[in-house]
């Protein structure tokens, strides 16, 4: 096995620059790329399936760990579609503590993906800054709701815990050295030179491309498309706070940066924002129990949407009446990203691509629902020959996967 | 009793034993600077002791495709280079161990030998990895090594000697020409940043992309040579340009002999180390082409400058040149 | 050249004389608020034996028996997501989220408790 001029490179799925399993294949000529392949799936854990066999309300905390970093965002997202099939109004201190939560959790994820981005650039520096100060964020969030990482602060019909009177000072102290390290950032990542090197003019998405690929999140605001669910279609809170969307023209690596680096500012104003005009009023939306709500769901279908820090995510349940959903689908936002990280691995180098790939802030376990792969040539048809795939059909498939020979 | 006296040299001080004692202290202090830089807090000064004993007690694979004589000599290539290099540099006193005209441009090439190492031991390892990494190893070798070459020739010229000793000895009780010399001095970090494959010029190690470069399939004894080794490489480029640019173990060998020496020495080569520390700890990983295209156009640009500074001033009879 | 090589070394030269922003644990104890929540405090005293806590468990954590003379409440540390949800749903609080987190140990036995009160 010696090079040649047309190479195969594999990176994953055990690799130093990827954090949870994915596979590429690349293509490669010298140090360029012609090609990619990707696999994903490695992390898919069953979690629709056992979200069919758990109440709405056990559901919560199931759907919350699919992923650790945008974990409010899929209670959120989830709870918002039951709360719709429920017909329960959740009052404005509930709205406004979720959206103080999601803001926090932005924050959060925005300055670790600048530290991991500082590491697969070498700029291990930068890494051990943003989560130094990341720090002061989880401190609150560990004040506010207990727990650092699955935050458990929403339920149906409303939230659980409040935003008591003694913890406001704190919160804004802790803000402030947060907004005081973020304005550090956006001011220097985007002036020292190696970064810009590493950065500039990397697996760039024009907007037509980006529009074309259903790209979404920061990565789409990157190429110049303003698409952002807080501002389209608002939930919580967010049509009584202002603030921008944040949009770039370059559509590469560094305008992705500088999206998210502005986001970090944006961010501590809607929390700023929130902590000021916080309303009185009830913390759950209906008198009963909790654990006897998942009874008041009614029959129907719902679909949820929500900015989550790596774009918009969908949540969309099928109820039958009964306790348990009939059919949970969850659209991660990493997972319409994907298309454009093949995209932007053409043409760029080898030594790209933890960059390109680390660009979506890409979030696999969000991202592992499915994974088909139609060949020409399956020994069984996937879909039965009418088109619709059903869970049935690729409960087949894979029996007859695993029966086959591997090659 | 002059070849007992040699062997002393050889193989306790200053060879291998000083050297390795020199090369683990180095990296504690590397590291340790490099953590607090970072808020953190740092190894003890005992753990690049204990890295290297828990490599040596780990299992050495031989990969079935390798070639398995290359695969095995190269970790002693680099060693060999670094510790016979050493005997030329002034290390307590006026006079290197050995020395004689023309053991600057030795000591320049056996500096080379640790990257030769690299390239034999992983491109004979036969792994896809592996190829990208030596490849970019060579790749950087013809970017610094000109650099290099012409900045360690400007004290040369402003000595007029080809020994590392007499040049030494020449410059260092003339501030002016020191001053004069501060380009070179530069560029001579730099280059020494990348013969060393740091960050900003570690593309061809680098961990996140091709998963540890040319040292991908090596493990325990072997992987311990060549972490010494490149401990090793720091010091001996260190002491080798602290040696032609900053005066080496003067100003103290008049005033306290060879002890004075030798402390002035162990100062002007911690110095050395905390500067590539600093650049380590704040610049991001270059791309190989990128990597080259700074050493093309500005290293070797201000070598040329500082040559030309040189013969300008001696010309001009500033300093004493 | 754009930008400025080197931009981070005055935040890095300021940051020597910063002290560590890591704690020193375990040596150092770890500090942790009011809200956090630990593994459950069960108390069979006030325990009415209605079951509410093992219905609502996300994790099966929680399994109790009733042969209408014992009740026999069981809690299964590795299983808990310490998510709370029994906390809130138990009528008499006689379960509550307590502080402990140094939860680890070699024995899987270890980590069911078990309780029990005559009826």
């Amino acid at each position: 096995m010696s090079g040649g001029s047309d190479e195969r490179i594999p990176v994953g799925p055990q690799h130093p620059s990827l954090k949870e399993p994915a596979n590429f294949m690349l293509d490669v000529d010298g140090e360029e790329i012609t090609g990619a392949d990707l696999t994903l799936s490695y992390n898919h854990r069953g979690m629709e399936e056992a979200a069919q066999r758990k109440d709405y309300l056990q559901n919560i905390y199931l759907l919350e760990r699919i992923c650790g970093i945008c974990s409010h965002s899929h209670t959120t997202a989830y709870v918002q579609a039951v709360e719709e099939l429920m017909d329960v109004e959740v009052p404005d201190r509930a709205k406004y503590i979720r959206t103080l939560i999601g803001e926090l959790e932005r924050l959060h994820s925005h300055l670790l993906w600048l530290g991991v981005g500082g590491h697969e650039m070498g700029f291990d520096t930068l890494w051990h800054y943003t989560w130094r100060d990341r720090e002061l964020v989880l401190d609150s969030l560990e004040e506010l709701t207990g727990n650092r990482v699955h935050y458990a602060i929403n339920t149906l019909g409303g939230v659980r815990e409040d935003v008591a009177e003694d913890q406001f000072p704190e919160l804004r102290e802790n803000l402030e050295q947060i907004r005081e390290r973020a304005e550090y950032y956006r001011e220097v990542v985007p002036e020292e030179e190696t970064v810009l090197m590493r950065c500039e003019g990397v697996g760039t998405i024009s907007r037509e491309e980006a529009s074309e690929l259903c790209a979404v999140g920061p990565t789409a605001r990157a190429s110049g498309v303003p698409t952002d669910v807080r501002k389209d279609d608002p939930y919580a809170a967010y049509d009584q706070v202002d603030f921008d969307v944040v949009t770039h023209e370059d559509g590469d690596l560094l305008a992705r940066v500088l999206v998210r680096l502005e986001e970090i500012v944006q961010s501590c104003d809607i929390v700023d924002q929130v902590l000021d005009e916080m309303p009185e009023g009830d913390l759950k939306g209906s008198p009963k129990p909790t654990h006897t709500l998942p009874n008041m769901v009614e029959e129907g279908e719902a679909i949820s949407r929500y900015e989550a820090p790596r774009g918009e995510l969908i949540h969309y349940i099928r109820s039958d009446g009964s306790d348990t959903p009939e059919r949970v689908k969850v659209r991660a936002p990493t997972l319409a990203n994907w298309p454009t990280v093949v995209e932007g691995l053409k043409g760029s180098y080898i030594a790209d691509t933890p960059m390109i790939v680390a660009g979506i802030d890409p979030c696999i376990s969000c991202t592992s629902r499915i994974g088909v792969e139609m060949s020409e040539d399956a020994a069984v048809s996937i879909d039965g020959g009418d088109g619709k795939l059903t869970l049935d059909d690729l409960s087949d498939y894979a029996k007859d996967w695993y029966g086959q020979e591997v090659n | 009793m002059s070849v007992v006296m040699d062997l002393v040299y050889l193989l306790v001080f200053p060879g291998f034993l000083f050297l390795f004692a020199a090369g683990l202290f180095a990296e504690y202090v590397d590291r340790k600077l490099y953590a607090k830089i970072q808020n953190r807090v740092g190894p003890p000064i005992v753990q690049p002791f204990a890295d290297f004993l828990k490599l040596l007690s780990k299992e050495s694979i031989v990969p079935e495709a390798a070639d398995r004589d290359v695969y095995l000599v190269a970790p002693l290539f680099g060693l060999a280079g670094v510790l016979t290099a050493i005997l030329y540099v002034p290390v307590w006193a006026e006079e290197a161990v050995f020395a004689f005209q023309g053991d600057l441009v030795v000591v320049l090439f056996l500096l080379a030998l640790p990257s030769f190492a690299l390239f034999f031991g992983g491109w004979h390892s036969r792994n896809r990895f592996s190829d990208v990494g030596t490849l970019r190893t060579l790749t950087q070798l013809f970017g610094y090594e000109v650099p290099f070459f012409l900045a360690c020739l400007a004290p040369a010229m402003a000595a007029g000697s080809w020994e590392i000793s007499s040049v030494m000895g020449t410059l260092s009780t003339n501030p002016v020409a020191l001053a004069l010399l501060l380009p070179g001095f530069a560029v001579g970090l730099l280059s020494l940043q990348a013969k060393l494959e740091r960050v900003p010029f570690d593309a061809p190690e680098a961990e996140t992309e091709i998963a540890g470069g040319s040292l991908v399939e090596y493990s325990g004894r072997k992987l311990a040579l060549f972490k010494l080794t490149k401990d090793m490489e720091l010091v001996v480029g260190a002491a080798f340009l602290s040696a032609l640019f900053l005066g080496g173990p003067y100003p103290l060998v008049g005033v306290a002999g060879p002890i004075g020496g030798f402390v002035a020495f162990a100062l002007k080569v911690l110095f050395v180390v905390v500067l590539l520390t600093v650049v380590k700890s704040a610049f991001a990983r270059l791309r190989i082409e990128q990597a080259v295209g700074v050493f093309y156009r500005w290293a070797v640009g201000i070598a040329i400058v500082q040559m030309l500074i040189v013969i300008a001033a001696a010309t001009a009879g500033i300093g004493g040149l | 050249m754009k930008g400025i090589p080197g931009r981070v070394i005055p935040e890095a030269l300021k940051t020597l004389g910063m002290d560590r922003a890591t704690v020193n644990y375990p040596a150092e104890e770890a500090q942790q608020p009011d809200r956090f929540r630990g593994k459950i405090e069960y108390e069979a005293e006030p325990c009415t034996g209605c079951g509410l806590c093992e219905r609502v468990c996300p994790a099966d954590a929680i399994e109790t028996e009733n042969d209408g003379e014992r009740f026999v409440w069981r809690y299964d540390l590795s299983r808990c997501l310490y998510c709370g949800q029994c906390t809130e749903a138990c009528p008499p609080d006689a379960i509550v989220s307590g502080e402990e987190f140094e939860l680890g140990s070699g024995n899987k036995e270890n980590f069911v408790e078990e309780h029990g009160f005559e009826r």
